[in-house]
């Protein structure tokens, strides 16, 4: 996937003028806050639970070479094969050497955001490898040469219509407005993909230590049909899906389909161990892992660490003031939303996405949700101070926090100019009070009035109300 | 010793300020990740008894999967020829998992042709056992083995399966004992309801790849 993050204000302003767009995302914000509010509610032990899951993730990361050499174990033992990869390119050159070790034409893909990340299927055409996404949205997307917009809900930035003029163009059948229609003729034609693919490709939501398994959680079960039925299953993902046991995975399969949709579970939790046994009469001849890095090693020991729990649910960007107004495509590369504003900087760089951990109001929702209490607002902070530290970002915003950072050091200074400045604010405002332009923040004003100051400042009221309590 | 494997273990142990873990630390690790030791399990994943049959059911329902109750599995055929009559499939036959169980049952008497095989495009109706079933969410859990293969799970419309009430457990952990017990299978399927997807326009809607129906003959 292009790397668009550079543009993120561009993007943002053009996606707040798409009434599309806005259509759709109304759709989010009706949608998962809420189902996941009464799954909460219905969970009392859930905060319990969290600080548990926070605690073996964290175990996890500290253990991590002596997990992910388990791992490896315990997979051969079950017939199947790890492949490391340091970077996207290794990850993709491996994948691809599996499909040419079968001859393989087709491959289906059940939905994976680690595949995005290592911009899987590019690379897979250019070698003359025919992907196919068998999720649905993920389907659509690929018909339309588009790419997700969130981490779940790949095509939420669609409404119906386009997915008719898509089915209607790319199938040549007749059109359909009926999403049952539409989801019908999806069924049917990939049906003949699952049949027909060489390679079955799926992510891993997690994986087991303990068992040498795989889980991916899936509702439409197009995951499940992809790993079953062609002769060679690929699971392509990332080194911190780890968990210990099969009695751990339970507690984050309690959290993560409440914290993503709200479901009690979601519909298809499936556990892969290995290719076909002894007697199977289905299941793929050879299972493969491969264990994509791609920068989260460097993480571990780094002021980001915390971020190596992610479960990526979505539950951050769900409930996200930023992204509910802009949706995914504004951030200009894989990972929409709070997560992705911390972990984008990471994998392309500060100087691409030095625009996402500065898109935040620092409200704080994303980590009150967080199923791994992940606090993004800090880990957001730390980029902003690396940026500052690189002398990046715009010169005003430097400035300004430099002149700013002098002043609150010097209280003296600052509360004299602050006298100063509220009565000449005061009297700016006139006679209705609020202040319509304002030289230096145009970018607030320019949308709403700025309240004027009552004449006082903050600590001369304060000094004043103390003494008035004296008795 | 592949070098991306050393790369990134060494990365990690960089991160972590230390080498590799000595025997002892990894004996102590080893040892937990066999222990079985539970983690934190909701109330309603330690349930018994009645308690837990009356969760299962009100679970699964809740998810829409159909939960017919027999008082025994001699029941089953002509159950299931009623099924294939109102849902038009009399002419279809009936894709069986090679269970003694199953198969012993007199189809043919019930009008019922029946195909022991794996299932594959166009299947319309299948019947499997299962390992058991999970109270806390209505989950029915399957393990593929030579004479239960797993695309009988996931590619019919209609997946029927045969949940014995003695095999209804309270929480995942539970599952996993049973599951344990044996070998370890190539796939376990926890399945809550039937196929679902919310992709257009954030509806959720049945019938997206997997069975459009999950029917469960609870007896």
């Amino acid at each position: 996937m292009d790397i668009n993050s550079p543009n993120f204000i561009a993007r943002s302003k053009s996606a707040l003028d798409d009434a599309g767009l806005q259509k759709a995302l109304a759709n989010l914000k009706a949608g998962f806050p809420g189902k996941r509010k009464k799954a909460m509610a219905r969970m009392p032990e859930f905060d319990a639970m969290r600080d548990q899951a926070v605690e073996i993730k964290n175990k996890v990361i500290e253990n991590l070479d002596y997990y992910l050499e388990t791992f490896q174990t315990k997979v051969e033992a079950n017939g199947g094969q790890v492949h490391w990869a340091s970077t996207s390119e290794d990850a993709c050159q491996t994948i691809l050497d599996i499909c040419r070790s079968v001859d393989a034409k087709t491959v289906t893909k059940g939905k994976s955001m680690v595949t995005e990340e290592i911009n899987l299927n590019a690379f897979l055409e250019q070698h003359s490898v025919t992907p196919v996404e068998t999720d649905l949205g993920e389907y659509i997307l690929q018909l339309r040469g588009d790419h997700p917009s969130h981490i779940i809900a790949p095509a939420i930035h669609l409404n119906l219509p386009q997915v008719s003029d898509i089915f209607e163009e790319k199938h040549q059948l007749p059109r359909k407005e009926d999403p049952a229609e539409l989801m019908q003729e999806a069924r049917d034609i990939m049906r003949d993909h699952f049949v027909a693919a060489d390679v079955g490709i799926t992510g891993a939501n997690f994986f087991v230590a303990e068992t040498g398994s795989t889980m991916i959680v899936t509702n439409e079960g197009n995951g499940d049909l992809t790993q079953t039925l062609p002769k060679v299953h690929i699971v392509v993902t990332s080194i911190e899906k780890c968990v210990p046991t099969l009695e751990d995975l339970s507690l984050y399969m309690r959290l993560l389909s409440r914290s993503a949709t709200g479901q009690e579970s979601a519909v298809y939790n499936t556990l892969s161990s290995g290719p076909k046994q002894a007697g199977d009469q289905d299941g793929p001849e050879q299972f493969h892992v491969v264990l994509v890095d791609n920068g989260r090693s460097s993480m571990v020991g780094d002021k980001q660490q915390d971020m190596l729990r992610c479960i990526r649910c979505s539950a951050c960007m769900n409930h996200c003031p930023v992204y509910s107004q802009i949706g995914g495509h504004a951030y200009g590369w894989v990972y929409p939303g709070p997560m992705g504003s911390v972990l984008t900087p990471k994998m392309i760089g500060i100087e691409q996405a030095g625009h996402l951990p500065n898109a935040s109001t620092f409200c704080g929702k994303c980590e009150a949700v967080c199923p791994v209490r992940i606090p993004l607002p800090s880990l957001m902070r730390t980029w902003r101070e690396r940026q500052f530290d690189q002398g990046q970002g715009a010169a005003a915003n430097r400035y300004g926090i430099q002149i700013w950072a002098a002043l609150a050091r010097r209280p003296w200074l600052y509360h004299a100019i602050t006298r100063i400045a509220m009565p000449m604010m005061k009297l700016w405002s006139g006679q209705k009070n609020r202040i319509s332009s304002l030289p230096l923040a145009r970018g607030w004003t320019l949308w709403r009035d700025l309240p004027a100051p009552e004449g006082k400042t903050f600590m001369q009221q304060w000094n004043q109300r103390n003494k008035e309590q004296q008795p | 010793m592949s070098t991306a494997k050393q790369q990134i273990l060494g990365r990690i142990r960089s991160g972590l300020k230390r080498g590799p873990l000595n025997e002892q630390q990894q004996a102590i690790l080893s040892q937990k990740l066999t222990s079985r030791s539970r983690t934190i399990q909701p109330a309603r994943a330690k349930v018994t008894g009645q308690t837990a049959l009356d969760d299962f059911k009100a679970m699964a329902i809740e998810v829409a999967t159909e939960i017919v109750e027999l008082a025994s599995l001699e029941q089953l055929p002509q159950t299931m020829n009623q099924l294939m009559k109102d849902s038009n499939l009399t002419q279809q036959p009936l894709v069986l998992a090679n269970e003694p169980d199953l198969v012993a049952l007199p189809w043919a008497h019930a009008g019922i042709t029946t195909d022991i095989r794996v299932s594959t495009k166009g299947d319309s109706v299948s019947l499997t056992n299962s390992l058991c079933g999970v109270a806390e969410t209505g989950t029915l859990v399957l393990r593929s083995s030579p004479d239960s293969p797993t695309t009988l799970n996931l590619f019919p419309d209609i997946h029927c399966a045969v949940l014995h009430k003695d095999k209804i457990v309270a929480g995942y952990e539970d599952a996993w004992d049973w599951v344990r017990d044996g070998d370890l299978p190539r796939t376990v399927n926890f399945i809550t309801g039937p196929s679902r997807s919310a992709d257009l326009e954030q509806t959720l809607r049945m019938g997206a790849h997997g069975p459009k129906r999950l029917v469960i003959f609870l007896v």
